[in-house]
This record gives C-alpha cells, sequence and structure tokens, in this order.
C-alpha cells in the first residue's frame, strides 16, 4: 500500500500522537486513582451519620490524653510526676526533667502530650461545629463536648507556662493562634463550660460536669464564692469517669501502665526516714496502713532504669480502671475551700467538720476522722485542707494546679511547696524551680509564637 | 586503541563510509479503545509513539532487494577458545545473533549490500567489520576478539535496552558477580556491594540476617527513603530496609537481602539522577539494575556448591564501673551506698572500691558464642541456538554468635520442669533461606525473543530482642550496674545483668517467615530491521509473617509475662509493566540516530492484617487462644505512570550526544499537582580518536563526559491527603464504638522532590589496557525536597505534615583505578582502586522554618547551610578549680549549641588486590577500605554516664576528661559522646585454588576448585565504642549511632565449587 506524501509525513504521525496521548491520558486518569481504606473522608463526616463516630472520637481523645496509655504521658501522670505525686524512674530526660522541675523545649515525651491536649481540645471544637450542623439533638452531646472543651484549656492554663495558642483547623484552612496568658484561657475555659451548661438540656451529667468545671474555673481564677456558688448543685456521689479497656493498649489505663507494669518508668513516692513526702515538702500519700483512698502496696519492682528498686505499687488504678475528671468530693472540697477562706476560727471549724463529713460520706466504708480538732491558724489549717484535698484527688490531674495555686493564692514560695533539695538516691542531681511545663519547641512553627510569655506559678 | 577498529585497518586509520540503509517499511499503529486494558493500552501507545518517532525520521537509508546469511565463529585471540554470548550486530540495526557455546553464529540479513558488523562480549574490545551481503551463498565472517577488561565498548543494562558505555554520558559501574562470587563467597547483597563501586556505601548489620543499608552519593533526603531502586531483570523489585512490622529494638531484615547473590549475572549501579532520569520518580538515590544468570547455548553444565563456615565475634565491649562507699550524712550514714564522685565531691561519701569489668569477660554470663553457616547450591544451564535455561537451586542457614549462657538453660530448665528449651529461645538469632530460580531465553522467531525469568525464595528468620530496648540483650548486658549482687523482684540472681535474666530475655523470640516470588517475561520484538520493541511485565509479591511471642510465664518480667503473641501478616506486592521501543537509523555515514521512547507502570502495594492476643494459656502460640485478642489492618499503595523519549546522536562514533524527557504522574501527588517532567542532556566524547589528539603510545584511549539529568522521589502514599483515622472508643458501660479524628492535614499541592544533578569526567585506558582511571565529578541538588516537617501543635495537634520546602546539596568526586600489573598464563597480579568524597548541605529549609531536630535525643540538627543528619552539640570545657580531682557542674563552662559533625563519611576509599599464581590456579584476592570525615556518636557510653550509671567519668579516679563527660550528660550535653568515626577496616580476604585436574576428574568434574574467606579481619579506628560500623536501626538518623548494637562479625568459611 502506498500512501502520499501528505498521508505518510503529516496525516499518520499526526494520528499516532493523538492516539498514543489519547490512550496515555485516559490510562493515567483512571489508573492513578487509588481510594486508600485507611483513611476515611472528611466530607463523609459533615453528615447525621458521620457525626456520632466524630463526636466519639472526641470523647476518646479526651480519655487518652487524660488518663489513656499515650506514650505514656497523659494529664494525670504528667502533672503528677512535676508534682509530688510520682516521680519517674526511667532513663530518659523526657520524664527525668519534669520530676526534677528543669524543663526544657525539647522532650519529645511532653511534646507528645501537648500535642495531644490539643488534639483533644481541637477535636471537640470540630465536632462540635458538624453537630449543631447536622446532629443538633439531643443538645447534650453538644454540651459534653463543650465539657471536654472547657477541661481541656483548664488543663492547659494549670499545666502550662502563660503563652499557650490556640489555633484552629478547618477545612479551609488554618487560622495560628496567638499565644494566651493564662489569665485568658482560664476565661476562655470559663466560657466553654458557660456554653456546655447552655448546652446541657436536662441531663444531669453534663450539667455536673458543667458545674464543676466552672467550679475548678473560678477557683483558679480565686473567684472562691463564685466557684462555690457553681458547683453547689453538684451531688456529692457524682463522678465523671473515663473509661478504659484492654481492647487495644491505646484504650488501657495510662496511669497503671506508667506505674504499676514491671520495669515501671514512674513510681509512687514513698516517705522518707523523717515521713516527709517527694522533695522535703511533698505530701506523704503512701502510709502505713495505707489511706483508703490511695490504697499501695509494697513490692520488689524494679524501675526501667533497673536501679530504682523495691517500688511500692498503687493500686489506685488497675489496666481497665476509669479515672476521675471531676466529682462530687471535688465540689464539696471546693465549697469548703471557699469557707476557708473565710480566714475564721468559726470557718476553720467548718472546714474541719466538712473534711470529716467527707472521710465519713464520700468513700465506704467510711474513713476515720482526722485526728483532734480544726487548726487554729490559718497556715495550719490551708496545709491540713491541701494534704486532705491531695489525697481525696490523688493521681487525677488536680495536684499541679493545686500547687501553683498554694504560691499564687495563698503567698507562699514554690520551693516551699514544689519538691526541692537533692534528689533522692539513685537519682543524681538536685530539684529545680520549675512550676509549670513550658510549651515545646515545635509551637516555635505558629509564627505568632516565640516561647512562653513567662514562667509564673 | 581504539573503540571499533575495522578488521582491516590499523590503529589511527578511519574506517571507511558507512553504507546507506534501505528506508523503514512502515507499519500502522492499532488502534485500541480508552476501555481497553491498562497493557494493551500502554503497548499500543508506545508502538504509536514509536511510529511516530519512526515516521519522522530521516530517511536517510535506502532500501535494497532481499538479503543474506553471515556465518561464523567468534574466539578469543590470544587462546583461540570460543567465545560464546558474544553480540553480533549490524551497524545501524536491531539484527543481532548471540554465539552459542563453540563460538558460532548465524545471521539473517534482510537487505543485501555492505554492511558493518559490530562484534561485542564484556570483557572483550569490540570490533567493527565491513562485509558484504549478497543474496547467494552465505558469507562466512570469523571473528577474534582480544580482551580488555576496561573497555569502553562493554555492554551494559539500561531502561532503553543494552548500551555500549562509550554511549553512555555517565560513569557507569558494574559488578559481574558470576565472576567475583564462585571464588569471593558472599553472605548477603551488602557484602556483595561492598566496596565495589566508588561513591556506593553499604553499612551492614552486624546480626544474621539484619539488612544492609545502601547509598549511593550520600544522602539527599531528609524524611524520604535514601534507598536506591532495586531493578532485577527488568522488573521494579521491593528492596527496602527496616521491613519488618515487629521491631526487636533495632535490627530488621532488608528485603534486598532476599536476593540469593549466586544467582546474579552482574549488577549495574546507575548513581544518580543524570543516569537514571528515564527511571523516573523514586529513582534520585540511585538504581541498582540486577541481571540473573541465563542459560547459555550447549551441553549442559552443571555447577555444585557447598559452603560451611564459623561466625566469631572479634569484639571487645566496653567496661562497665561501679564504685562502692560509705555514706558520711543523713539517716543513711555509715551504711555501704553507691559513691560517685559527684558525691565525694560534696562529701556525701567517701569512695571505698571501684568494681570494674563487664559480662561479656565472663564466660557463663556472655551470650556469645561461636555461629556457623552453611550453604549448598546447585545450577544447571545449558540448551540450543533457540531456547536456554538456567535453574538453580540453594539452601543457606545461618546462625548467629548469641546463644543463652548454660546457667540461664539449666534455670530455665528447671523451672520449667522440663528436659531441655526451644532451639530458637536457645538460638535467637538464625536466618534459613532456601531459593529458586528458573530463567528461560526462548527465540520464538527470527524477530522475537523471550526471556522469561523466575525466582522463589524461602526464608524464615529469628532475632533477639536487642539494640534500642530496654529488654534487649545488649542493654541487659551493658546498660545497668556493674554489681554481682542484684536480684530480680523474684530473687532470681541478675549477675551482672541489667534488669532480667538473660535467659528470660533470651525467651522473647521474634521471626519472620517469607514466601517470594519475582518473576518478569521480556519480549523483545523486531518488526523491522531498524525498530526494536520491547514489553516486560513483571510481578514481585512477597508473603511475609512476623510473629513475636512470649509463651506463658516465659520473657522478661511484665505484662507480656502472661503470655503475648503479635503476629502480622503482609503482603508486598509490586507491579512493573515497561513497554519501549529504539528506532535505530544510520542517518549519514557519520552520524548515526538512535530513537527510543518507553512507558512504565509501576504498583507498589503493601497491605498488612495485624494481629494480637495477650494472656495466653500454658503451651499456646496462637491468638486464637488469647484471653485479650486485638487486630488492625493497613494498607499502603502507590502508583506511578510514565513515559519517556530518548534521542541518542553518534557522530562517527566518537562523540555520542543524548537528550531525553520522562514525564510522570502518581497517585502519591497532592490533587493540584499533576505530573512532573525529567530532563536529561549528556555527551560522551572519545577525544583520544580525534586526529588533533597526541599521538600518546601509551594512552589507548580518553574519553570526556558530561551529562545533566533529572529524577524525583515520591511522596508517601497519603501524605498528600486531608482524611480522619479511625479508632475503637470506650464508652463508659457500652461495648466499644467506632470513632475518628483528625489523622493528616493533607497537602493539595504536595509534588515528588526534584533531583537534578550535573555530572562530569573523563576515562583514560593506558598502557595497552592495563591502566584504567575513571575520575567523575557530581553535583546533585535535590529542590522541593519532601520534608516532613513538624506542625505547631496547636494545629489540631497533628505531628507533621510533608512539604516541599528543602534543597539539599550533594557533590563530591569519584575516582576508580583498575590497574593490572601482570598478566601472563602463569600469573596476574592487579588491583582495582576505588575512593569517592561527598559533600552534603541543607542548602534551605523553607521561609521561617525552623531548624529540624532528628536522631536520638536530639543529637542531630537539620540546619541550612549544615549537612543532613549532622551531630550538633555544646562545646564545654572543664577546670578542676579546687584540684581536688572531681569535676562538679561548677567545673564545666558550656558553649553554644553548634555543628559539631557530618555523620555519614564524607571520605571513603576501598583498595582490592588480586594475585593470581602457581598457572593461576591460585587466587588471592582481599579488600581494605577505609572511611572518615564522620561523627559518631557512642549512645551505648552516653547511656552509661546518664543513666546506666556505669561509665568510668562517674567515680571518683577517673580521669577528667571522663568525668567531664558525665557531668556534661547530666545537664543533657553529649558532646562529649560524639566520637571521630573513621576507621580502616581489612574487610576480606579471600583464597582460591583450582584442584588438578586429575582430581577433578576423578570426581567426574570438569572442575574443582576450594575458596577459603575471612570478613571483617581487622579495624583501626580512634572510635572508643565496640565498632565504628556497628549501627543501631541502620537508618539514616540513627545509622551512625552505637546504641547497644550487634557490631559486625568475623567470619571464616571454606567453601567447594564443582562444574561438571
Amino acid at each position: 500500500m502506498r500512501f502520499s506524501f501528505v498521508t505518510r509525513r503529516l496525516v499518520r504521525p499526526a494520528s499516532a500522537v493523538f492516539l498514543a496521548v489519547g490512550v496515555v491520558a485516559g490510562c493515567s486518569t483512571s489508573t492513578l486513582e487509588i481510594t486508600d481504606p485507611d483513611v476515611l473522608n472528611v466530607g463523609d463526616y459533615a453528615t447525621a451519620a458521620g457525626a456520632t463516630p466524630l463526636r466519639l472520637g472526641a470523647i476518646q481523645d479526651f480519655q487518652n490524653v487524660f488518663s489513656g496509655n499515650l506514650n505514656l504521658e497523659n494529664v494525670i501522670v504528667v502533672t503528677g510526676n512535676v508534682s509530688d505525686e510520682m516521680y519517674s524512674t526511667d532513663t530518659f530526660d523526657d520524664r527525668l526533667f519534669p520530676n526534677q522541675r528543669a524543663m526544657n523545649e525539647n522532650l519529645p515525651a511532653l511534646d507528645n502530650f501537648y500535642r495531644a491536649l490539643h488534639r483533644a481540645r481541637a477535636g471537640a471544637t470540630r465536632a462540635i461545629g458538624v453537630l449543631k450542623a447536622v446532629a443538633p439533638t439531643p443538645v447534650q452531646n453538644i454540651g459534653e463536648l463543650y465539657g471536654i472543651r472547657g477541661m481541656t484549656e483548664t488543663f492547659f492554663a494549670e499545666t502550662y507556662c502563660s503563652g499557650v495558642p490556640f489555633s484552629e483547623e478547618t477545612d479551609s484552612g488554618t487560622q495560628f493562634g496567638q499565644p494566651q496568658t493564662t489569665a485568658q484561657i482560664y476565661t476562655r475555659a470559663l466560657a466553654s463550660f458557660d456554653s456546655a451548661l447552655a448546652s446541657a438540656g436536662t441531663d444531669a451529667r453534663v450539667q455536673n460536669i458543667a458545674r464543676i468545671g466552672r467550679g475548678r474555673v473560678l477557683l483558679n481564677q480565686g473567684r472562691f464564692d463564685d466557684a462555690a456558688a457553681a458547683v453547689a448543685a453538684v451531688p456529692t456521689n457524682f463522678s465523671w469517669v473515663t473509661a478504659h479497656t484492654t481492647s487495644s493498649g491505646r484504650q488501657e489505663n495510662g496511669v497503671w501502665n506508667a506505674l504499676s507494669v514491671a520495669n515501671s518508668r514512674y513510681a509512687i513516692v514513698l516517705p522518707d526516714a523523717q515521713g516527709r513526702g517527694e522533695g522535703v515538702n511533698g505530701v506523704a500519700f503512701l502510709t502505713t496502713p495505707a489511706d483508703r483512698r490511695i490504697p499501695w502496696q509494697a513490692s520488689t519492682r524494679t524501675g526501667f532504669n533497673g536501679s530504682s528498686r523495691n517500688l511500692p505499687t498503687q493500686l489506685k488504678y488497675d489496666r481497665t480502671t476509669g479515672a476521675v475528671v471531676a466529682s462530687g468530693v471535688e465540689a464539696r472540697l471546693i465549697e469548703l475551700e471557699a469557707r476557708l477562706r473565710k480566714d475564721t476560727q468559726a470557718d476553720r471549724d467548718a472546714v474541719f467538720a466538712g473534711l470529716n463529713a467527707l472521710r465519713a460520706t464520700a468513700i465506704s466504708p467510711a474513713m476515720d476522722p482526722l485526728p483532734g480538732a480544726a487548726e487554729t491558724t490559718q497556715t495550719a489549717a490551708v496545709n491540713q485542707f491541701f494534704a486532705e484535698r491531695a489525697k481525696w484527688l490523688y493521681l487525677t490531674g488536680h495536684r499541679l494546679g493545686d500547687m501553683r495555686r498554694l504560691v499564687r493564692q495563698y503567698g507562699r514560695t514554690a520551693n516551699s511547696v514544689f519538691p526541692t533539695g537533692n534528689l533522692p538516691s539513685p537519682l543524681a542531681g538536685v530539684y529545680g524551680n520549675d512550676v509549670n511545663l513550658p510549651i515545646p519547641f515545635d509551637e516555635r512553627n505558629n509564627p505568632n509564637f516565640s516561647g512562653c510569655l513567662d514562667r509564673n506559678p | 586503541m581504539r573503540l571499533f577498529v575495522p578488521a582491516a585497518s590499523a590503529r589511527g586509520e578511519r574506517s571507511g563510509p558507512q553504507p546507506r540503509c534501505e528506508a523503514p517499511r512502515r507499519t500502522s499503529p492499532h488502534a485500541t479503545t480508552a476501555s481497553a486494558p491498562l497493557l494493551r493500552r500502554l503497548f499500543t501507545s508506545a508502538l504509536a509513539l514509536l511510529t511516530v518517532a519512526g515516521s519522522v525520521a530521516p530517511n536517510a537509508l535506502q532500501a535494497q532487494a532481499a538479503g543474506g546469511t553471515v556465518v561464523g565463529r567468534v574466539t578469543d585471540a590470544a587462546t583461540g577458545q570460543p567465545i560464546q554470548q558474544a553480540r553480533v550486530l549490524v551497524q545501524g540495526t536491531q539484527i543481532g545473533a548471540l554465539t552459542a557455546e563453540t563460538g558460532r553464529y548465524s545471521l539473517r540479513v534482510p537487505n543485501t549490500g555492505a554492511i558493518v558488523l559490530e562484534v561485542s562480549r564484556i570483557g572483550y574490545e569490540a570490533k567493527r567489520i565491513n562485509i558484504t551481503v549478497s543474496g547467494t551463498a552465505p558469507i562466512t565472517q570469523d571473528v577474534a576478539l582480544t580482551q580488555a577488561a576496561f573497555s569502553l565498548s562493554a555492554v551494559v543494562t539500561t531502561v532503553t535496552g543494552q548500551q555500549r558505555k562509550v554511549e553512555l554520558a555517565n560513569a557507569t559501574a558494574t559488578v559481574n558477580v558470576a565472576e567475583k562470587i564462585a571464588e569471593l563467597p558472599v553472605a548477603n547483597m551488602g557484602q556483595l556491594l561492598s566496596g565495589r563501586a566508588a561513591g556506593v556505601q553499604v553499612v551492614s548489620a552486624g546480626a544474621t540476617g539484619a539488612g544492609s543499608r545502601i547509598r549511593i552519593r550520600g544522602q539527599s533526603s531528609l524524611s524520604l527513603s535514601n534507598d536506591p531502586v532495586v531493578i532485577i531483570d527488568g522488573v521494579r523489585m521491593t528492596a527496602n530496609s527496616g521491613s519488618s512490622s515487629i521491631g526487636v529494638g533495632g535490627s530488621t531484615p532488608s528485603r534486598l537481602d532476599d536476593l540469593n547473590p549466586e544467582e546474579i549475572e552482574n549488577i549495574e549501579v546507575v548513581k544518580g539522577p543524570s543516569a537514571a532520569t528515564l527511571y523516573g520518580t523514586e529513582a534520585a538515590n540511585g538504581v541498582i539494575n540486577i541481571t540473573t544468570k541465563r542459560g547459555k547455548a550447549g551441553k549442559t553444565r552443571w555447577n555444585f556448591y557447598t559452603e560451611n563456615g564459623r561466625i566469631t565475634d572479634p569484639n571487645t565491649y566496653p567496661l562497665m564501673y561501679y564504685g562502692w562507699g560509705t555514706q558520711l550524712t543523713g539517716a543513711t550514714a555509715g551504711q555501704r551506698v553507691r559513691c560517685p564522685a559527684i558525691s565525694v565531691a560534696a562529701a556525701i561519701c567517701r569512695q571505698d572500691s571501684l568494681r570494674v569489668g563487664n559480662a561479656f569477660l565472663i564466660d557463663s554470663l556472655s551470650p556469645i558464642d561461636q555461629g556457623s553457616r552453611q550453604q549448598y547450591g546447585m545450577q544447571i544451564s545449558g540448551g540450543n541456538d533457540r531456547v536456554q535455561y538456567f535453574v538453580s537451586g540453594e539452601s543457606e542457614v545461618e546462625t548467629g554468635v548469641y546463644k543463652m549462657p548454660d546457667i540461664e538453660i539449666a534455670r530455665l530448665t528447671r523451672e520449667r520442669g522440663v528436659s531441655s528449651l526451644p532451639s530458637n529461645q536457645i538460638r535467637p538469632n538464625a536466618l534459613d533461606r532456601n531459593s529458586l530460580r528458573a530463567n528461560l531465553t526462548a527465540q520464538i522467531s527470527s524477530k522475537a525473543t523471550l526471556q522469561v525469568s523466575s525466582g522463589f525464595i524461602a526464608s524464615r528468620q529469628r532475632l533477639p530482642q536487642n539494640e534500642d530496648n530496654g529488654n534487649g540483650l545488649m542493654v541487659g548486658m551493658l546498660g545497668g550496674e556493674w554489681r554481682e549482687d542484684l536480684r530480680d523482684s523474684r530473687g532470681v540472681p541478675l549477675l551482672g545483668w541489667r534488669a532480667f535474666p538473660m535467659g528470660d530475655i533470651l525467651s522473647r523470640t521474634t521471626s519472620q517467615s517469607v514466601n517470594r516470588f519475582i518473576n518478569s517475561a521480556q519480549l523483545q520484538y523486531n518488526p523491522i530491521s531498524w525498530l526494536t520493541t520491547r514489553a516486560t511485565v513483571g510481578l514481585d509479591f512477597a508473603s511475609r509473617s512476623d510473629v513475636g511471642i512470649n509463651l506463658f510465664d516465659q520473657g522478661v518480667l511484665g505484662v507480656n509475662r502472661v503470655g503475648q503473641i503479635s503476629a502480622n501478616r503482609g503482603e508486598i506486592n509490586q507491579q512493573t509493566v515497561d513497554l519501549g521501543g529504539t528506532a535505530n537509523k544510520q542517518v549519514f555515514p557519520w552520524l548515526n540516530s538512535k530513537t527510543s521512547v518507553g512507558m512504565q507502570y509501576i504498583r507498589n502495594y503493601f497491605g498488612q492484617s495485624e494481629g494480637t492476643g495477650q494472656s495466653l494459656p500454658p503451651g499456646a502460640t496462637t491468638i486464637t487462644a488469647a484471653a485479650v485478642r486485638n487486630s488492625s489492618q493497613s494498607t499502603d499503595e502507590k502508583r506511578t505512570l510514565g513515559y519517556y523519549v530518548e534521542q541518542v546522536f553518534s557522530i562517527n562514533e566518537k562523540l555520542f550526544i543524548t537528550g531525553g524527557l520522562r514525564r510522570d504522574a502518581a497517585s502519591a501527588f497532592g490533587k493540584d499537582f499533576r505530573a512532573v517532567n525529567y530532563p536529561k542532556v549528556g555527551a560522551s566524547w572519545v577525544m583520544s580518536d580525534q586526529s588533533f589528539f597526541p599521538e600518546l603510545s601509551w594512552v589507548n584511549t580518553f574519553r570526556l563526559r558530561a551529562t545533566y539529568g533529572a529524577s524525583g522521589q515520591i511522596p508517601g502514599a497519603t501524605d498528600a491527603l486531608r482524611f480522619y483515622s479511625p479508632f475503637a472508643t470506650t464508652i463508659s458501660g457500652t461495648a466499644d464504638q467506632p470513632g475518628v479524628s483528625l489523622g493528616s492535614l493533607g497537602n493539595a499541592t504536595l509534588r515528588p522532590e526534584f533531583s537534578a544533578e550535573t555530572e562530569g569526567g573523563f576515562d583514560l585506558t593506558m598502557f595497552d589496557g592495563k591502566s584504567n582511571i575513571e575520575v567523575t565529578y557530581y553535583n546533585k541538588n535535590t529542590t522541593d525536597a519532601l520534608i516532613e516537617r513538624r506542625v505547631a501543635p496547636s494545629i489540631a495537634g497533628v505531628t507533621s505534615r510533608f512539604e516541599n520546602i528543602g534543597n539539599v546539596r550533594n557533590s563530591g568526586l569519584e575516582l576508580v583505578y583498575n590497574q593490572r600489573v601482570v598478566s601472563n598464563e602463569r600469573l596476574g597480579l592487579e588491583f582495582v582502586f576505588t575512593g569517592s568524597t561527598n559533600k552534603n548541605e541543607l542548602i534551605t529549609l523553607g521561609e521561617g522554618v525552623s531548624p529540624i531536630p532528628s536522631g536520638n535525643r536530639n543529637t542531630q540538627l537539620n540546619a541550612p547551610g549544615f549537612p543532613l543528619y549532622g551531630l550538633w552539640g555544646r562545646p564545654y570545657t572543664y577546670n578542676d578549680a579546687n584540684g581536688d580531682g572531681l569535676l562538679v557542674a561548677s567545673e564545666m563552662t558550656y558553649g553554644d549549641n553548634q555543628f559539631i559533625g557530618a555523620t555519614y563519611p564524607t571520605r571513603e576509599i576501598a583498595f582490592t588486590p588480586t594475585i593470581e599464581l602457581l598457572d593461576k590456579k591460585l587466587r588471592i584476592t582481599g579488600q581494605v577500605d577505609r572511611k572518615w570525615g564522620m561523627k559518631k556518636l557512642n549512645n551505648t557510653k552516653r547511656h552509661q554516664c546518664q543513666a546506666g550509671i556505669s561509665c568510668e567519668g562517674l567515680y571518683q579516679g577517673a580521669p577528667l576528661e571522663e568525668q567531664a563527660k558525665a557531668v556534661a550528660a547530666a545537664s543533657s550535653i553529649f558532646t562529649g559522646f560524639y566520637e571521630d568515626g573513621s576507621f580502616t577496616r581489612f574487610r576480606e580476604l579471600s583464597v582460591s585454588y583450582q584442584m588438578p585436574n586429575s582430581w577433578a576428574k576423578a570426581l567426574r568434574a570438569e572442575r574443582w576448585n576450594l575458596v577459603l574467606t575471612g570478613r571483617n579481619l581487622g579495624v583501626w579506628t580512634p572510635f572508643t565504642g565496640v565498632d565504628p560500623e556497628t549501627t543501631v536501626g541502620n537508618s539514616d538518623t540513627r545509622g551512625n549511632e552505637e546504641f547497644f548494637s550487634t557490631p559486625p562479625m568475623r567470619y571464616f568459611t571454606f567453601r567447594m565449587n564443582f562444574n561438571f
């Protein structure tokens, strides 16, 4: 077959080019489209059906960061390590330095914790938006998420230095947050709890979450009477508890994993020869016989460092035990503290009676009352109150905030409240002066952020 | 010497005018529909593009009438022995044939008239011969080839088919594995490649079965793999290191090491983007192109080999220190306590004694024994002119040096009430591998050749808990306190081990089973004289099973002591479709044109199902038996589609100019980024063939080459996507429910890393081919570097996001020097010297992006102006102000954080001499290499000083320099543990002897030789750790860090080869 010059030189090559390009284009369009089963499209969860898993995901993220098994570090563990509730038996600076109150911005475990706290906050915020848009009822679902958001904001304020930013991430982009002072964060948290209360409907649980949250923030703000009023309606037997299972490692109770496994990276503190808790100032939590609010037993366990031996084992948490985020006991303690602030002997007597009432009714079987009578000086009464509060709220993420309040609201010096002096053997070195956590270095990828505004209590 | 010397011409003469070829007969492209299967569409597209190229090519060659036949024999010019597998090709066409075992060939030429035959064979000088084909009787043309080990006419495998080295504008490195391996046995691919090519660095792990890390021309990517692409028989294979889903602390297998080196004919190392452009996205780190052995026409040949060896540990482990003293203060005053120097200085205690040693020095505590290695294999090859086959099978067993101490065997036997322990607990490190291969080459028509390659590997490997693992072996040996009085919480004596008895550590077993097929089929079809088309399809499929298990009441104390099992099953599936064609035209007598077009489709899939179970009943070994069970699933898939065009002009066979372009689209690119173009251009100029080149009798060839090319690195499968991740949610009082939260921020503009490389150099062959020097300079710039940027945590808590924000440069010099000192029938002496430099620098990191820390404890910082993965630290000085011989914190002065040194060697050389004696029946070859210009983190010592409380510097009496390291470590300043990592290693020595023929014949063999090989025979280094090549994890971030790692072991093997 013979072709004309035009056919040979023009038509056929051009046809071939068009054919080839067409085929290639067709291939590239269809062949390169992959649906990855591991990923879930964001758009699928802006629906009524998708809103529930999004809401549950926010709840789980909160549980993880509060008491879950998230690389061991959660609110209870981190605040407990910095305070006098526990110390680190690890070989990593990530955990040794917080215990030593000598932290820096480059401690990966603290970075993970900070991220997880933001994840819980941002997840709740995202879910609130979706629920409002596509699943506004039952309204208490939204209220609970506001409560979670308020609680994460409270943790930021109680745990970190001043200057935490709150960036926003939506489908349309990212808005970097400006550093917030501690006071601003408390204000923010209070607003979230107000929204929780407003969205609680008739659900008593969510109402109580919001009330205790408000009370906790108001206490931090020094508005003691307002705090007492906020929690007045909370029954003493109320508790907001996280849930844990052994279904996956992530769902286990992380406090148990941190403190109770063989070669644990953390340990609870045995009193020294003088009966003092961690670093001279610490509360002596472990007593013999054990205070039933702080069950423990002796063991021959060894810490991760291989050098810390005969570590006591806490019995408050098992692998699947839930952790109390907020409770009626806390509500009563808020009320008692407001009363204590009145600073009269009658008030001290009333607080003493209130503490004994809790011992009689808030735990079963009832505990013995505190020995003797009410303290006759405000300082001693405050000491007694905070020791009792520390034991009631042992390993619930309150102690660091309380120690900071003792400095901020009660005129104590940091080194008369926090552990100080030489680290106990086999650890070496001395305690530093930190009273809060620095914001991790990675936050400097936020162009608005250049470090803590201050490290004040 | 000229590259192509016409048979009738002498050196320096020009070859005569070349005939003009006839115009090709054209064919119409096959139409197809858009809904046709992928393969057909790709093939059709390739043909269509190729036809376009053919259509627009100049038709300078004229058609002539019916052709004739050329027959002949190719022999070795020196010995007269026939040369098989020599390629006889009609110049300017793809018409050719291979010689049989007898050296004979028969070539049907479609056209009559003058033609030029090109005859080539690896290891010989190519020849070009002018002949005239007539239509009558066959023309006989015998050819004698001259051996030339360093010839530019050697044939190398490229994307567009086989090309002569002289045509390539880049340096090439070829490892003739089949020639080497029989007389220099290797255990794995890492040993095979180590020191064989300039710029190719291999870091081998010490444990048996632990994978090697191969880096070509440095490290370019901060967040992506720096592994090269590996291609075997034309198809992409999975070759990543770190291929395990159950970590043991550091050591991991490499899928490259699945390959049996005995099956390999040769390896081409394509070093960088300048040469790897047509390989497309992912080839920025170079390409390792493997060709397996193929059958040769002739009688059936049987090769049998057997290898036995032993493995020993030549290393000395660091001493541990423990100071005992008397407490001077407090409630415990007067008690015997650990007494560190800092407490002595503070008058808290008085040091009374210092205990020094380690458990390696006590035979009853040491988990080191002698390992062993056995290998048995058989290879059969043969065939006729039309069909050739190669079949091989091998069984290999290697048992590492680790062994449970006898006292622990006795203890556990007693505790468990059994008569013996499982062998995998006593010997926790072993590799058992069986491999089969069948390769077939068939001339299915006069125009078509089919090659089918099929390899199967079945391996089973086990590794102990080790390296960066608190429950690991080395941490147990070196990570604790050096004292004899400790017991675990059950009261079992620890005897010097850190926290767990060694038997408990080794009772957790981790194993990996792999069943893997690597199959390919290559069809070459020459429809017309000037056109060659190729189609390759291949599948690399592996089923991987990882199992880690603590039987009930076994293993270290902890939650897993109740019995725990992790069992993960994965599918590794890589598919390749490669279509292409090359049109070859002699446009003018002085100009040859070669146009290639092609397409490649790569699908890379990994899927895994993971299951864990906890709380097992006694004896149970399955998840089914566990009281608490959990499962998950993960998938990773990437697809790449690329097409390319390459044009090579050959001007008088002296100047070769190449241009090309590849365009890739990939599923992993962001939705706003569709495709990337990779250009290449280069020239190779044989200056010594030019008339102006000085007539220097000692210079044979001198070639200049320069090239520019680009390639890329593909993002991860889901890096571009914004998505939610699922997980189970525990709600009090209810069963778990599904929950989701934000998993990734995504990046819609994500595009591949773009690496552009400029390479230039020369090849100089001198003294009748006895000396050969290759010098190459390269400069590789990686722009749009894909960096896993840490995200400000306040943005939803997401950790990181991939962004194209970096610019990295690698540059350096490479030298290859081959020298044949003596070569005659009785003896020979030659050596190969390779060397390279590498300067790596992170040029930019994106505006506003903070330097990125990496490495253990953020000891590395990736900052503009400095190398990737460089070690940074605060320098310090010390002054024992009070002269008490004890350093305390107040006597230290620290500087600002600064760059201390690169972790990747910036200089390396390897010297490989070979001597042949006794009529060349005795052959001795060895290799000494040196690497320097890098720092190494002695993280084991850091741990001993900071947390393990066992380093010398912690105690009174230590040199102040050692005390300073320990005092600084207490403040998380680790600069004192950055050591000079340079070393010189006597890497291998092999002695091969060919037994007398009469002895071989007594065994009915044609040839019988014995090979004794030693590896890792000595090392000289200032590094104070166990070994300068000890590596934890063998990753780029931790690749030059010693952290309780298994050091390189010493191998002695004895091998016998029988050829029948």
